[in-house]
């Protein structure tokens, strides 16, 4: 048996409840549990109800009730992050109903841009990418949020798009986040707000050699990595793919995108000749946009 | 009831004891009643959301967001403690949990707690949930084939990490650092 094996057996053996058919009591019928849970969210239906029967009248009352919850916010993440360096703040949104600004909620600032966002904790960039806001729910308003790619807290290769499912209502309480917390690369000018280097990119130098393929590449304006088995391609410094991949012959390579780019799919797959040049899938010349296409070692696959 | 009500009542019905058995394996057992019942809430407002099929992957996505929330709840509840114990007011430890196991269980769930979060996630979906790759992926909003690829490297940290604190704790090892 091998150790991933054992481990994971030994896991399985300290799972709290291996057999969810043995819980024995239910809290209460469904009516009954219902009944609770909609007097907890009675607040919430009431506000439903108002707005389609008064909603003009009330539309200074949730503007005000946002503004106080936001100040609230503001002032909590104030006392929370005193000896933090917080970034310099956009005024909140003058309504719920402009999404462009920025948001304290939790513990996390949201900086909304016409099409990007960032997110900043604890005074440091912790995601960014584009969002797409318009489907609006009755109390709420969803916002799809799928991140750019260079990470702090991802290992290279890590799938890197991510929808986050979070919900801004008249209390900016944020309802779910990431699938995992990838902290991604800048897109807006919160970069010059952010001291820390959000991606350590190895200085990608001359090729060192076909026999072993971990190292630096360079090829024109783009940088190829190869770690383990693990790619990264790098354009002007920022990190535009990376995925797997795996040597296939004398000079040739396979590699597969984990989708974490602007114009690969997860599953993208490539090859490279690497003594000839760079033979890229068409998803892979996508991301990897004008740097490689102006290259002369390119060609398409 | 209405059919809004009987669907809740019947995702209610057929899935609690899972629904349970996911926020209980994720959180203390004094916190599992609050945050099946904040599921349960955002199951209640959403419901119609529901797929007609595969209903229990969608709960286990509604439960992995509320967990979440609940995650961040309990940061902020340990940065007012450490205020709080800077101040000199403490206030009483919460309740551990009461769980005896053999030292080598401890021990890997010691590891896997260490693990990033997203790897421990899809770990426990696949050991403890037992869900294949594509019910994985609905509940974490990945490809099939992005889940099979990130399960199949958290294994491999999983198990490279747990290698390290078996040569770590190994006799050999304490008595060359006892040196």
């Amino acid at each position: 048996m091998s150790i991933e094996d054992q481990v994971l057996a030994l896991i399985e053996e300290g799972n709290p409840i291996p057999d969810p058919e043995t819980i024995v009591t239910l809290p209460a019928e469904p009516a009954a549990y219902l009944a609770t849970l909609q007097r907890r969210s009675s607040d919430v239906v009431q506000l439903e109800e108002k707005s389609t029967t008064h909603g003009r009248r009330n539309t200074w009352w949730l503007t005000l009730a946002a503004a106080v919850v936001v100040l609230l916010g503001v002032v909590v993440f104030l006392l929370t992050q005193g000896d933090t360096d917080v970034p310099v703040a956009t005024q909140p949104p003058a309504e719920t109903g402009t999404i462009e600004g920025y948001w304290t909620g939790e513990e996390a600032d949201f900086y909304f841009g016409e099409s990007e966002y960032a997110i900043v904790i604890d005074g440091a960039l912790s995601d960014s990418g584009t969002y797409e806001d318009g489907v609006r729910e009755p109390d709420n308003r969803i916002v799809t949020i799928t991140s750019g790619d260079a990470t702090v807290d991802c290992t290279p290769g890590d799938v890197a798009i991510i929808n986050y499912d979070f919900v801004v209502d008249d209390t900016v309480q944020l309802s779910g986040t990431s699938v995992d917390d990838c902290g991604l690369r800048p897109l807006l000018d919160i970069e010059t707000l952010t001291p820390t280097d959000p991606f350590e990119i190895p200085e990608p130098t001359e090729p060192t050699g076909s026999s072993d393929l971990e190292g630096s590449w360079t090829m024109g304006d783009v940088g190829a990595v190869f770690d383990g088995e693990d790619y990264r391609f790098v354009v002007d410094g920022v990190l535009v793919d990376s995925g797997t991949f795996t040597p296939t012959g004398p000079g040739t390579l396979a590699f597969r995108s984990d989708g974490d780019s602007p114009g690969c799919s997860p599953g993208d797959t490539g090859r490279w000749s690497y003594e000839t040049g760079a033979v890229l899938a068409a998803g892979h010349q996508r991301a990897l946009s004008v740097p490689y296409w102006a290259h002369s070692a390119l060609r398409t696959w | 009831m209405s059919g809004r009500d009987d669907r809740f009542a019947s995702v209610y019905r057929a899935h609690y004891r899972h629904l349970y058995a996911y926020c209980r394996r994720r959180v203390p057992a004094d916190q599992t009643d609050d945050l099946v019942a904040d599921v349960l809430l955002a199951v209640w407002r959403r419901i119609e959301d529901a797929p007609s099929d595969a209903v229990l992957p969608w709960l286990y996505r509604v439960a992995h967001l509320t967990a979440s929330n609940h995650w961040r709840a309990l940061r902020r509840q340990r940065r007012l403690r450490e205020k709080l114990d800077s101040l000199g007011v403490s206030p009483p430890e919460p309740v551990a949990d009461q769980i005896v196991a053999r030292e080598e269980v401890t021990k890997a769930l010691d590891v896997l707690q260490e693990m990033r979060p997203a790897d421990r996630e899809i770990i426990k979906l696949s050991v403890w949930e037992q869900l294949s790759n594509e019910e994985i992926a609905r509940v974490l909003d990945l490809t099939a084939e992005a889940t099979r690829q990130r399960l199949h490297r958290a294994k491999s940290r999983l198990a490279e990490l747990y290698s390290k604190h078996t040569e770590a704790s190994s006799p050999a090892a304490q008595e060359g650092g006892a040196r």
